[in-house]
């Protein structure tokens, strides 16, 4: 049996050795009649190894495959998986979706949405080279993102697709934070405050937009902080610090901040970082600053209303003197200087009506002002004050109308502009007044919002001085706004100015440019421009007196004989009286008499309010109108009338025909 | 192919072969280059695998493999394997 096998063997052998003699070594394979291939022994050999190479091959790529995180499956034309790997196994197992469609020659079709399954065909077919998505695929015990890549393959007539699923949660996540921080930053952008983190040395490792603004960190990432070290001692013993802090800002201007240090630890709870919040309180220091400027002020006001009575009373001899003096005296040169003596003191008598004028605000008298004396006026007074430096010019129009206002108010309105021009000229120069007037129609006044139709008086006060820039101008009529060195200016000369003029329903227009001088230009209306009830009014419906008898009290003899003078010649009788004590007397003694008692408040001796109590006790049913130069409510609750000083005609009469009327 | 109803090819060739073994390769390699080079665009190359589909070397009675068979233009020709060089493929499509 053996040896028949051998021969047969030994044949093949043979035989096949014959056939590849024949073949020249240059065939693989003979085709039998048969209907079957015999492979030359050559050519078998060569299978073999390609095989195993190919064995090989397949083993690394299904290795690689398998070491890919991803889950990959390859489908052919038809939608079939035809292998997977690894993960895609796995995942399939986790999932329990062996059953579904998800293992090797399942239809991948099967498992998907139609709208996916078109996708995959499209890249099968061609036309798409790619298709890819991320979606969404939440496990029991966390939120996953996947994303799926489909990618064609093809090999000579057969094609496919390969469909990879890649976990890309951490991406997601990560990407999430990064867009949280992100949109942290921008509203740290958008908050007010320098907000910083240093590191232990003080240098910024973070910063927003305000502290950009406020440093200019982004261009130079350090800044000086002298406090720093003793500063850091104590936040790392305490966990924060606050103080007020002097720094640098970005266009190197001493700033003031206020500081909030907190320390910022690790996790393992030493010290890492240091967040600073820091706020710009350098405005608010100023305007702390203006606000004790302006409380001394108010306190100066308080205590020239407190002075302002014993001022009257000085100055008062001093008028009464010279009128005495002026009487006797006949040289022209000595009445020449009594005249001025007594101008002054009269000017210091107003002024010091002025400064309680301001301390109570601006309300002024309403007389007719003529434009040429006030303005002529105030020529004489910087020609007589004014450095010589200062040239002066003045240009006044014909026939100019009347104003109607307190010539005092306006005189201060003009001084205060003449002496702003001087100090914008500090080298000298050219001062120019000058007055005409002006008519506004309405199309004028629609495009001037102050202004409104009308006849007006437009005084100018111009220098050619320095000028202002824009932001200057912007800030002149704020009240404490002054260029001016502390202590020379107070910043309320142009605000106390234009309330005046906006008393007066004028409005001031300024027109200036650095470099090239400043034009000041005050509108007042005309007097008869202002409406007739006023003026006219006035004059028409005054009450007049039925010859009742009225004690004026006042310690200031002109206020008496001015009063006296008025009340007679409005149809009173009067009785005058000097201070509290004489009132009671002459009261005592001609009460039957004495129909109104006009009583100032604040006098020597007795004052306003014992001699009240006095009268009343001689008289529970006494009339009485207490006036005062100061705005004193503090009058007895029994005086029902309070006259302010200085008073009108109109008020003085109106307040005596009340006072007698009401009982 | 469906392709041969859509391209005029002036030839039509048919290379049989045994797998991925030597000769067959070189045959391959061969018919390729010598066709790409000399009809470039004008020919239409079939390799068919013996051992997947036996019953076309039957059907075109092809005895040893490699083979090259000329489907087109007629009349058919085939060259065997021990002459299959490039002069063979050459004269198989009519190139001097």
């Amino acid at each position: 049996m053996s040896e028949e096998l051998e021969q047969l063997i030994a044949d093949v052998t043979a035989a096949e050795s014959r056939l590849d003699a024949y073949l020249q070594g240059k065939a693989d394979a003979v085709v039998i009649s048969d209907g079957s291939t015999l492979l030359l022994r050559r050519a078998q050999g060569h299978l073999v190894e390609s095989e195993a190479l190919h064995r090989g091959l397949a083993h690394m790529h299904t290795a690689v495959l398998d070491a890919l995180p991803a889950h990959i499956a390859v489908l052919n034309e038809a939608g079939e998986i035809l292998c997977v790997n690894r993960g895609w196994r796995t995942f399939a197992d986790e999932q329990c979706l062996v059953h579904q469609n998800y293992l090797v020659g399942d239809n991948y079709f099967a498992a998907c949405s139609p709208e996916l399954s078109e996708k995959i065909g499209a890249v099968i077919r061609g036309e798409q080279q790619r298709y890819s998505e991320e979606y969404r695929c939440d496990s029991p015990e966390q939120n996953r993102w996947f994303r799926l890549l489909v990618t064609s393959w093809r090999d000579r007539d057969l094609r496919g697709a390969v469909v990879i699923h890649s976990d890309i949660t951490e991406q997601v996540l990560a990407r999430a934070t990064q867009e949280t921080v992100a949109e942290q930053a921008s509203l740290l952008d958008k908050a007010g405050d320098a907000i910083m983190v240093c590191d232990l040395q003080g240098r910024p490792v973070y910063f927003n937009r305000s502290a950009d603004r406020l440093y200019g960190l982004a261009l130079n990432p350090c800044f000086d902080s002298p406090e720093f070290p003793a500063a850091l001692e104590h936040l790392l013993e305490n966990e924060d610090w606050a103080g007020e802090l002097q720094r640098v800002n970005a266009e190197g201007a001493p700033i003031t901040v206020e500081s909030r240090w907190t320390l910022v630890r690790d996790e393992s709870g030493a010290p890492r970082s240091i967040l600073i919040i820091d706020t710009d309180v350098t405005e608010r220091k100023k305007l702390e600053q203006q606000f004790f400027r302006a409380q001394r002020l108010e306190s100066i006001g308080t205590l020239a209303g407190g002075i302002a009575h014993d001022l009257n009373n000085i100055l008062a001899p001093i008028t009464l003197s010279t009128d005495l003096l002026k009487a006797e005296e006949t040289d022209p040169e000595k009445l020449e200087l009594l005249d001025t003596i007594e101008e002054s003191a009269h000017r210091g008598a107003l002024m010091v009506r002025q400064v309680l004028s301001f301390a109570r605000g601006v309300e002024g008298a309403r007389d007719n002002v003529d434009v040429r004396e006030l303005v002529l006026g105030i020529e004489k007074i910087v020609n007589d004050t004014f450095l010589k430096n200062v040239r002066v010019r003045t240009k006044l129009a014909p026939h100019l109308p009347t104003l109607c206002g307190d010539a005092t108010q306006l005189h201060q309105v003009l001084l205060n502009l003449c002496v702003n021009a001087r100090d914008a000229m500090p080298g000298g120069g050219q001062l120019s007044l000058a007055a005409h007037r002006v008519d506004f129609d309405e199309q004028y006044a629609a495009l001037h919002p102050e202004a409104r139709p009308g006849q007006f008086v437009c005084i100018e006060v111009s220098d050619s001085g320095t000028g202002m820039s824009p932001e200057v101008l912007n800030k002149i009529f704020e009240p404490f706004f002054t260029t001016k060195e502390v202590g020379k200016g107070t910043g309320l000369g142009l605000s106390t100015s234009l309330a005046i003029v906006k008393s007066h329903e004028g409005f001031i227009e300024v027109d200036s440019r650095p470099g090239q001088g400043t034009t000041f230009k005050v509108y007042l209306p005309c007097a008869s421009s202002l409406s007739a009830t006023d003026t006219h009014g006035t004059e028409m419906d005054l009450p007049l007196g039925k010859g009742e008898m009225v004690l004026i009290v006042d310690d200031e003899p002109a206020v008496r004989s001015s009063t006296q003078k008025t009340l007679e010649t409005y149809g009173y009788r009067t009785l005058l009286a000097a201070d509290g004590v004489e009132a009671v007397a002459t009261y005592a003694s001609r009460k039957e008499d004495i129909a109104l008692v006009l009583t100032d408040m604040m006098m020597p001796i007795l004052d306003g309010r014992a001699t009240v109590q006095a009268l009343l006790k001689i008289n529970k049913d006494v009339r009485i109108i207490a006036s005062s130069g100061v705005d004193d409510r503090r009058a007895p609750e029994e005086v029902k009338a309070f006259l302010p000083k200085p008073y009108t005609l109109k008020a003085l009469l109106s307040a005596v025909r009340e006072a007698i009327d009401a009982a | 192919m469906s392709n041969e109803g859509r391209v005029e090819s002036s030839f039509v060739l048919r290379l049989y072969v045994a797998g991925d073994s030597p000769n067959s390769n070189l045959a391959c390699r061969v018919v390729a280059e010598t066709c790409e080079k000399y009809a470039p665009g004008q020919y239409l190359l079939e390799i068919i695998d013996v051992l997947n589909e036996l019953e076309r070397a039957q059907q075109d009675g092809v005895r040893i493999v490699p083979a090259l068979v000329r489907v087109r233009p007629l009349p058919e020709q085939r060259i065997a394997a021990n002459l299959l060089g490039v002069d063979d493929v050459r004269q198989l499509l009519d190139l001097p």
